[in-house]
């Protein structure tokens, strides 16, 4: 048994404090949803519309801040080889897409009724929509691949490119065509929009920590898993 | 250019809620969605381990 | 000196992999032929009306190139793969670069063949005249070249040794080939329909910078992703 365990590179992780971060996290999210819709009046131009933002613009922010990390992860992974980097790099990488998704269907939402159309090929969704489908082909290319050294390589690679090709996706998407209003942040809003963004932009943080930790938690279990049960099979026949 | 020019003339303003309302149900629901993913891939994973312990044990 | 080795095992890769494909006359001769045909279909897809066809050509003429080339990058590695070649390649000293930029080339002289094929049929089925600055057009269509074969070799390396391969390259390499598109396409109606001739120049630097960023990058990755 003990023998068994040493042949797995690492432990499994430990949920120890992070359950009760998860629950801190949606309960925060719930608080900040109540306030900002409390506090803050009814747009002059967009009515009640507004309260989509105070979602919308978060899921926005967060999804940036998982696909950077995706590419930091994946780096040090090539730097470093630790499996435990490309386990980080995939469990950002889906929250990501989740929050991209998320940010997409929001922001459609939101344009119905603002815009008259559902869809508009502006800069800033079409570069999101880009973005979504390069991280639906980075998802992809894990599931399609199993052995674990050769996915973790490719879908760093992946991951990388898919990170750094946003500035130029974006970059080109702008030149073919803008139309989107001018980008929300607390300094263009008034004073308890900025509040209420802001509040609502830690919620989306938290959770997407929690949602991250618990991806990675699952997927490392499931290697160590692996690890130990190759571990019993050899060394029982060996034994044997 | 800014979304309010845009924003149709005429349009009652009271459907206006069922957008909002539709949207944080969307987010919750995924949001939920997503967790109990998360939370099943983690019992399975541990559910496997132990297997992978006990099988360990057994040889 | 070490460099100089390297271009020839490069050029080496690219003639091996060249000479293959002109012997099996098949290949290229099927792709070429499917990249007419994706024409003719987008002929039909946007009416009979030649204005319309007109100002579609630029679009039309770069996704057929694109839809044929991405056949063409996965054969280029399952050639080996099916010859059980690739091993043994991968064990000359300093082979890996060599071989991508090996493969590069051959690929890179595939679509640029392919893509006077497309041009010429769309000049002709589309009813566009040549322009007076076509060696403008020649400079969009070697730039869109290397950025679509560059990541279409590189994500090659990967998808053609996964499961569910033909669907796996064009879903990870469409998106991230946008910008190359995008670029390719406007600079080549601003070229071909008229329009703004800046618009074109932007376009072109817009190329130039993707080649570059993901030349340098492919190069410093490809290490890792055939050795695994």
């Amino acid at each position: 048994m003990t023998s068994a365990v040493a042949n797995s590179p690492f432990e499994a992780p430990k949920s120890g404090r992070w359950l009760l971060f998860g629950w801190l996290a949606f309960a925060y999210l719930i608080a900040a949803q109540a306030i900002s819709i409390a506090i803050s009046p009814p747009d002059r131009d967009m009515g009640d519309l507004q309260k989509i933002l105070y979602i919308h613009v978060p899921a926005a922010w967060n999804m940036g801040i998982c696909y950077f990390l995706v590419a930091i992860y994946s780096m040090r992974y090539l730097w470093k080889r630790d499996e435990r980097d490309d386990l980080k790099a995939a469990a950002a990488a889906e929250v990501g897409t989740l929050l991209n998704g998320l940010t997409l269907v929001l922001g459609m939402i939101w344009g119905r009724p603002t815009w008259g159309v559902w869809w508009a090929w502006d800069a800033r969704l079409t570069s999101t929509l880009v973005m979504f489908l390069i991280f639906a082909g980075y998802l992809a290319l894990r599931a399609f691949v199993d052995e674990p050294e050769r996915r973790a390589q490719w879908s760093a690679a992946a991951g990388l490119f898919g990170a750094i090709n946003y500035p130029i996706v974006y970059m080109s998407v702008r030149w073919w065509r803008t139309l989107h209003q001018v980008q929300s942040t607390p300094d263009t809003l008034d004073p308890s929009y900025a509040l209420s963004l802001r509040l609502n932009a830690f919620a989306i943080l938290f959770i997407a920590i929690f949602f991250i930790r618990r991806r990675y938690e699952a997927a490392l279990t499931e290697r160590v898993a692996e690890h130990e049960l190759q571990a019993a099979v050899l060394g029982g026949s060996s034994r044997g | 250019m800014s979304c309010k020019r845009l924003f149709l003339e005429g349009h009652p303003v009271v459907s206006n809620v069922y957008f909002v309302v539709g949207a944080y149900a969307v987010s919750w629901i995924v949001l939920l969605a997503y967790l109990f993913r998360v939370q099943s891939l983690l019992r399975r994973s541990r559910a496997a381990l132990a297997h992978a312990r006990s099988a360990g044990g057994a040889t | 000196m070490a460099l100089r080795d390297e271009w020839h095992r490069a050029r080496a890769v690219a003639w091996k992999d060249l000479t293959a494909e002109r012997r099996s006359k098949a290949g290229f001769n099927a792709v070429a032929a499917l990249a007419v045909t994706i024409l003719v279909l987008f002929g039909f897809a946007l009416g009979p009306d030649s204005e319309a066809i007109r100002a579609a050509a630029p679009g039309a003429l770069w996704l057929a190139a694109l839809f044929a080339g991405v056949l063409a990058f996965n054969r280029s590695y399952q050639m080996e793969l099916d010859g059980g070649a690739l091993e043994p390649l991968l064990m000359y000293p300093g082979a890996r670069r060599a071989l991508f930029a090996g493969k590069l080339m051959a690929n890179f002289v595939f679509v640029l063949l392919l893509l006077v094929i497309v041009i010429a049929t769309s000049l002709v089925l589309f009813q566009v005249a040549v322009p007076p600055t076509w060696p403008a057009l020649l400079i969009v269509v070697l730039l869109g070249a290397v950025g679509l074969v560059t990541l279409g070799t590189f994500y090659a390396a990967m998808a053609s040794r996964s499961r569910a391969r033909e669907v796996l390259l064009p879903l990870l390499l469409f998106p991230m080939l946008v910008p190359v598109l995008l670029a390719a396409i406007q600079a080549t109606k601003a070229l071909l329909v008229g329009g703004a001739m800046n618009d074109a120049g932007a376009w072109t630097s817009l190329l130039v910078a993707y080649d570059v960023i993901f030349l340098i990058l492919t190069f410093l990755a490809f290490d890792y992703v055939i050795e695994a």
